[in-house]
């Protein structure tokens, strides 16, 4: 109470309230809010300053981003680059004497996997690879002449760069086709399942049908089902290739191919009526190659001309 | 609109959306403390060119530490700080500063009865209603200026003791006790004047 009346004196309050008349003048207002305001117009006249300056921090990581949009987009679209692979095999009459090329193997319709299923290994090619095949097919020939003059190897179709290269077979399994086919030996192979894995077909013929090898089902067959594992599985993917031929090619010859015994003597029949007798010592080594016992299954009429085939 | 909003906004909004940029809250802002701060400062300078330049400056600081505002208190005390801040420097500058404080309770008592006895002069009420300002001006010119300055917050700024003794940088003890003296020498001074008021 005290306190209060000592701190506080409400007449001397009253009387500075009542004679206190002091304002600032209207220059020193006028001074105080023009700085005020000019503070503010010159802060918002900062940032957009700002916003043009030359130089941001995200611009760097915006050119890196970039950078990496058109390598991502544009890569993917560039021509692969492909070891150069011998000549492809092709349907074409060839010469019997002809050596294949150095290094060139032939190509091996399938062979059997870890599961013994015969499995064509010629790789599709991807959309990409068939981008650049396309842009590659186009200018074949004027490449193949340009490579030609210029010494190297002539630039080939996509699928005959992405050829399957099987391992090499056992010295016993060369030194037996090395005897067993001679200048015929040396005509690329068409397409049929190598003798490798006949082994597994015969097994898989007895096995339960369940187990059937998928590739098996994936093409029905023509006749009985165990007849039909009999038969070497055939795919586009393992057909003969040449040069000018399609998949959908491939698929037709595939299809005209024989696949029992009796088809195999017809067509080898038609060849030679036909006077196309390359084409029915082609046939003929593919009857061996796909069946062990070729010889032997071999007709009359045919045994005698097959003898003098080697 | 705009403008009835803002008057109702409290100070620390006004101060925070005066930083944030807008002007119009500095216009608000300044018409609700000019007065106050204006009569704090010549009050305490007795010099009005002298007043209008200390108050130019304390607004200035204000727009200046605008960003650096955080309404931890009342702005108006925030405010008076700024103002007393720039009176330091200016008593500083011009040699008025008194360091003598009367801070003890005792020692202010025994200042409040030395004072002389209020004087017999009884100026007629016109001749008061004219001069009383010039009266009022002198009387508090003779208090010592931190008597003065707390003396000058409580009445300008309606600041508590404990804001009064924050923003001073003493004690509320202190604070009171230059309260006390103040109060007692404004009486002595202005005794007959205070006689008017009461009429």
């Amino acid at each position: 109470m005290n306190d209060d009346r000592d701190l506080h004196d409400t007449a001397l309050d009253a009387l500075l309230r009542t004679h206190s008349a002091e304002t600032p003048p209207p220059a020193v207002d006028a001074a105080v809010l023009a700085a005020a305001h000019r503070a503010i117009d010159g802060e918002m006249r900062a940032r957009p300053a700002r916003a043009t300056q030359p130089w941001r921090w995200w611009m760097p990581l915006a050119a890196a981003a970039a950078i990496g949009v058109v390598v991502i987009g544009i890569l993917p679209m560039a021509p692969t680059l492909v070891e150069p692979t011998p000549p492809a095999t092709s349907d074409a009459p060839t010469t019997a004497t002809a050596p294949p090329p150095a290094g060139t193997q032939p190509i091996e319709a399938a062979r059997p996997d870890t599961q013994g299923t015969p499995m064509a290994r010629v790789p599709v090619p991807s959309t990409t690879d068939r981008m650049s095949a396309k842009r590659d097919a186009a200018p074949t020939r004027e490449r193949a002449e340009s490579a030609t003059k210029a010494g190297s190897t002539p630039s080939r179709p996509y699928y005959q760069m992405y050829r399957y290269v099987p391992p090499e077979p056992p010295a016993a399994e060369q030194d037996r086709r090395a005897n067993a086919t001679g200048a015929v030996a040396a005509m690329p192979q068409a397409a049929p399942a190598p003798q490798a894995i006949r082994p597994q077909q015969e097994a898989a013929a007895r096995a339960p049908a369940t187990q059937v090898p998928q590739e098996a089902n994936a093409q029905p067959p023509r006749q009985g089902s165990a007849a039909a594992l009999t038969q070497p599985a055939r795919s586009p993917e393992v057909l003969p290739r040449t040069d000018a031929m399609s998949l959908e090619d491939r698929q037709k010859v595939a299809a005209a191919q024989p696949r029992t015994v009796d088809e195999w003597f017809a067509l080898i029949r038609k060849l030679r009526s036909e006077n196309r007798v390359p084409d029915a010592i082609r046939a003929l080594a593919d009857f061996r190659a796909a069946f062990s016992d070729a010889d032997a299954r071999l007709p009359e009429d045919l045994r005698d001309w097959a003898k003098t085939v080697p | 609109m705009a403008a009835q909003n803002l008057s109702d906004d409290s100070d620390e909004s006004l101060m925070l959306s005066y930083a944030q940029g807008k002007a119009a809250a500095f216009d608000a802002l300044y018409a609700r403390h000019r007065v106050g701060v204006y009569r704090y400062v010549l009050r305490h300078c007795g010099n009005a060119p002298v007043a209008d330049e200390v108050f130019q400056d304390v607004w200035t600081n204000l727009v200046r530490t605008r960003a650096t505002y955080a309404p931890t208190s009342r702005f108006s005390a925030w405010l008076y700080t700024l103002a007393h801040n720039r009176l330091v420097d200016h008593w500083r500058a011009t040699g008025q500063v008194d360091m003598v404080s009367i801070d003890g309770d005792d020692a202010a008592n025994d200042a409040v009865g030395a004072l002389p006895a209020a004087r017999a002069d009884e100026p007629d009420e016109r001749a008061a209603n004219r001069n009383i300002a010039a009266h009022l001006h002198a009387a508090l010119a003779k208090v010592p200026p931190l008597q003065r300055d707390a003396f000058l917050l409580q009445q300008e700024s309606g600041l508590s003791l404990l804001e009064i003794a924050t923003l001073t940088g003493v004690g509320v003890e202190t604070v009171k006790s230059r309260l006390r003296y103040a109060v007692a020498k404004l009486r002595s001074e202005l005794g007959a004047l205070r006689e008017l008021a009461h009429r």
